[in-house]
């Protein structure tokens, strides 16, 4: 969501989804308690299971949209924003 | 005044309201005062009168929104749909994971999630967006009662095969009209 929000101007729509934003980090963040170990960084291979599954999906979603006509979306943005998501929900320390 | 607050029983959490301004107002303080008052959770939506009504011609949400609520002052608004498709996409993309977090989510969410897609997909068909329509099309299209998804009694699997569906449908429309060059 936060890499489409990049490619478009309206100030309002981007008020809008910082709002949806943070509550669907409140849902990742419900996941995350259910995960052990809570205190700490999760195995390697289960990191790079997650990030490479969510890549997959951004970038098909991403992917969808510039075949039907979006410009401006750039997806080397995508792995980055993963990690740094990842890292404030503690799963990469 | 919108939202649950005004429906039938007190399965409520909160408190929306709306102000109209004309003059800028500080949101927080405000809800922070309603709520001391009333010791309810409360949100504010601060809006002036042309951002209404842009909202409530391109946004189905406003529209449902607006459908049922309480106002100091008559409140007329007469406008007709405007489709913006890449608003009413990236409107869409929040339901899309419903089916992903279903576990999760609590029935209030769910439906929260259900509607939006039902809003949307009411909209671009040009039909009224109001909870009865909303709710009516959940029970033809979903085969689903609101009770129960508020509830949280639905079960996923055959929620999810009927729920993608509708979902596929809305967004194949929406990406149609985005490759045909609507805005």
């Amino acid at each position: 969501m936060e890499i489409s929000l990049n490619t478009r101007e309206q100030v309002e729509l981007s008020k809008h989804y910082e709002k949806e934003s943070t509550n669907f980090f409140e849902i990742a963040k419900r996941y995350r308690e259910k995960l052990n170990p809570i205190n700490n960084s999760l195995p390697q291979k289960d990191i790079d299971h997650i990030v490479q599954k969510i890549e997959n999906k951004v970038r098909s979603e991403l992917n969808l949209r510039i075949s039907n006509g979006y410009q401006g979306i750039d997806l080397n943005l995508i792995h980055p924003m993963i990690l740094n998501l990842l890292k404030s929900l503690r799963i990469i320390y | 005044m919108t939202g649950s607050f005004l429906e039938k029983g007190f399965n409520f959490n909160d408190i929306d309201i709306i102000i109209i301004y004309n003059k800028k107002l500080n949101e927080l303080h405000l809800s922070k005062k309603i709520e001391s008052m009333f010791g309810i959770k409360t949100h504010i939506l601060l809006i002036d009168n042309k951002s209404l009504l842009e909202g409530f011609s391109s946004d189905p949400i406003y529209q449902l929104m607006l459908s049922k609520c309480v106002s100091s002052k008559r409140l007329i608004i007469k406008s007709t749909n405007r489709f913006d498709f890449k608003k009413l996409d990236l409107h869409l993309l929040k339901s899309k994971n419903l089916s992903d977090n279903f576990e999760l989510l609590s029935g209030k969410e769910k439906y929260d999630l259900i509607r939006n897609v039902v809003a949307i997909s009411l909209f671009i068909k040009n039909q009224k967006v109001n909870k009865e329509s909303v709710d009516r099309e959940i029970k033809i299209e979903l085969r689903l009662d609101t009770k129960e998804i508020i509830e949280n009694k639905i079960e996923k699997k055959s929620f999810s095969k009927e729920y993608e569906k509708y979902y596929s449908k809305t967004l194949n429309k929406i990406m149609n009209e985005i490759k045909n060059g609507s805005k």
